[in-house]
């Protein structure tokens, strides 16, 4: 059975046989793209436009891992006979490379393999490699000093220019409908509500109300659904030794039957084990892995539901938004609601952020790139 | 000449329907006879008829239901425009920065907004730089 091989480093480190993707001489730059980085521990998205219009030229979601190729692999198994693979040409090829995920809970934890993906995404923004690029990249709530130094390392000598903004501040910009704004009745996500952005390493929660949140309104959670995924992982071994599911696999499972709230049983479900079909019973452990991530989550909503000020409070508990991947987990905005409810808090609205969850932190990054002044985008000096 | 007979009982059933989208009840009927009859009483021979009665209700309930389909449509945009215009709340420990952005009023929320949070953003780094190295400092 295959189990994703990760190494502290890559083996070798091969040239990158992809477009060249270095930051062309400030001289020889053809035209300004702006970029809004969604960088995920699990999936980034990328949005990029031209500077000066409103068209999306770009829009890519792409699992964040890099694939070096692994010695003595035969021309032509690889196509292109590309030394490092990225996002799903990586996945796709799982046997015959070195898989490894640059991030680990919102920050970087391989520098080389991140700035290899950084190439990697600035050869697909910009193929020619002869564009200014300017990115908006989205970071965990309150990320340290030493987490945005390690982006901008990696940034340095692929973007120009480089703004780094929260994620969950971002995925506010980006669920808000620019088109509403000041019709009767609808309000503006940025100027009253509460964020849980619940992706892969961190779930980031953010009050938004109207200013640039400060590290009070913030708080990140290094808990999300890479966890889930070990807990279930774990679970699963307990109740069905030697059952051989990869992490990848047990993700899958997640991604489609996770839930909140009372057991669901039974939840049988069909997989492949050593070449023989199995059905697994799940719902018990399902269950158990994802309502930790509620007992992780609720008491950072309410810690952040007191920061607000009386006289937005109210108002607040009707705008709080659920976004990232956890966003899909089944009753999560239910169950979220009804503690709140039940915990007497006045008339609570927990919402789902939507189908396009995936992509609203790349969008705010997208909208922040294009509004940003051009004394506020920073300069990446070695 | 105005009919003053005529304008109180308008008045009269113009109220009643408002009373009645206010507090819906049954009785109808009777409050607008109920009208009629002191008005009658006071303003005797000219006083409206009963078939004049029947043809004011019907105006005056075309007027009242017009007048709350627009109330309906205006007072959210008044509320809407007047949360705008009003100042910012004050949040206890603001942050270090100025004011907080408000939205401009009535229309799109102009770009420039979103740059002036960047800023505060900016603000709020810039602050936590000099404290860090103010800390450092023997």
């Amino acid at each position: 059975m295959t189990t994703t091989a990760v190494l502290e480093k890559p083996a070798a480190q091969p040239t990158p046989t992809t477009a060249p993707a270095q930051a062309a001489p400030r001289g020889q730059k053809s035209k300004t793209m702006l970029v809004g980085f969604d960088l995920g521990t699990n999936k980034s998205c990328i949005l990029a436009g031209n500077a000066g219009s409103n068209d999306i030229g770009l829009s890519k979601i792409i699992p964040s891992v890099v694939g070096y190729v692994k010695e003595g692999i035969v021309d032509g198994i690889i196509a292109g006979n590309n030394s490092v693979l990225f996002g799903e040409d990586a996945l796709k090829n799982l046997l015959h490379v070195d898989l490894l995920a640059p991030l680990k809970e919102g920050i970087i934890a391989h520098p080389d393999a991140a700035k290899d993906f950084f190439r990697h995404v600035r050869s697909v923004v910009d193929p020619s490699g002869t564009s200014e690029i300017r990115a908006v990249v989205g970071i965990p709530a309150n990320a340290g000093e030493p987490a945005r130094e390690d982006i901008r390392q990696c940034a340095l000598g692929i973007f120009d220019r480089i703004l780094l903004i929260p994620e969950p501040f971002l995925a506010a910009l980006g669920f808000r409908d620019d088109a509403r704004l000041g019709q009767p009745g609808y309000v503006d996500p940025v100027t009253n509500s509460l964020f849980i952005d619940i992706g892969g390493g961190t779930s980031d929660l953010c009050l938004v109300q109207g200013y640039f949140p400060t590290r009070e309104d913030q708080i990140s959670i290094p808990f999300a659904g890479d966890a889930i995924d070990e807990i279930l992982h774990a679970e699963l071994n307990r109740m069905y030794p030697n059952n051989g599911l990869s992490r990848l696999k047990v993700r899958e499972l997640k991604e489609q039957y996770s839930y909140v709230g009372p057991v669901r049983k039974p939840i049988d479900v069909r997989v492949i084990i050593g070449g023989k079909a199995h059905t697994l019973e799940l719902g018990e452990a399902l269950g158990r892995a994802a309502n930790t991530l509620i007992d992780k989550i609720y008491p950072a909503l309410t810690t952040l539901i007191s920061r607000a000020s009386s006289d937005s409070v109210v108002a607040l508990l009707q705008n709080i938004i659920i976004t990232g991947g956890g966003s899909q987990i089944k009753g999560i905005d239910t169950v979220l609601q009804k503690r709140l409810t039940d915990d007497g808090y006045e008339s609570p609205k927990v919402k789902l952020a939507g189908q396009d969850y995936k992509r609203y932190v790349a969008v705010g990054a997208l909208k922040a790139a294009r509004a940003a002044r051009e004394n506020q985008w920073q300069y990446l000096l070695s | 000449m105005l009919d003053l007979p005529r304008a109180e009982l308008s008045r009269r059933c113009r109220q009643i329907w408002i009373d009645h989208e206010r507090n819906p009840h049954g009785s109808l009927e009777n409050d607008f006879v109920s009208a009629l009859g002191e008005i009658q009483t006071r303003h005797g021979d000219a006083a409206p008829s009963e078939d004049d009665l029947w043809e004011i209700v019907r105006t005056e309930y075309d007027r009242v239901a017009q007048a709350s389909a627009v109330a309906e449509l205006l007072l959210p945009r008044i509320s809407s425009l007047l949360q705008e215009r009003a100042p910012s709340p004050i949040k206890h420990g603001s942050p270090h920065t100025e004011a907080p952005v408000t939205p401009s009023g009535g229309s799109r929320a102009p770009i420039s907004n979103i740059a002036d949070l960047i800023e505060g953003m900016l603000d709020q780094q810039r602050d936590e730089t000099r404290r860090a190295g103010n800390s450092h400092r023997p």
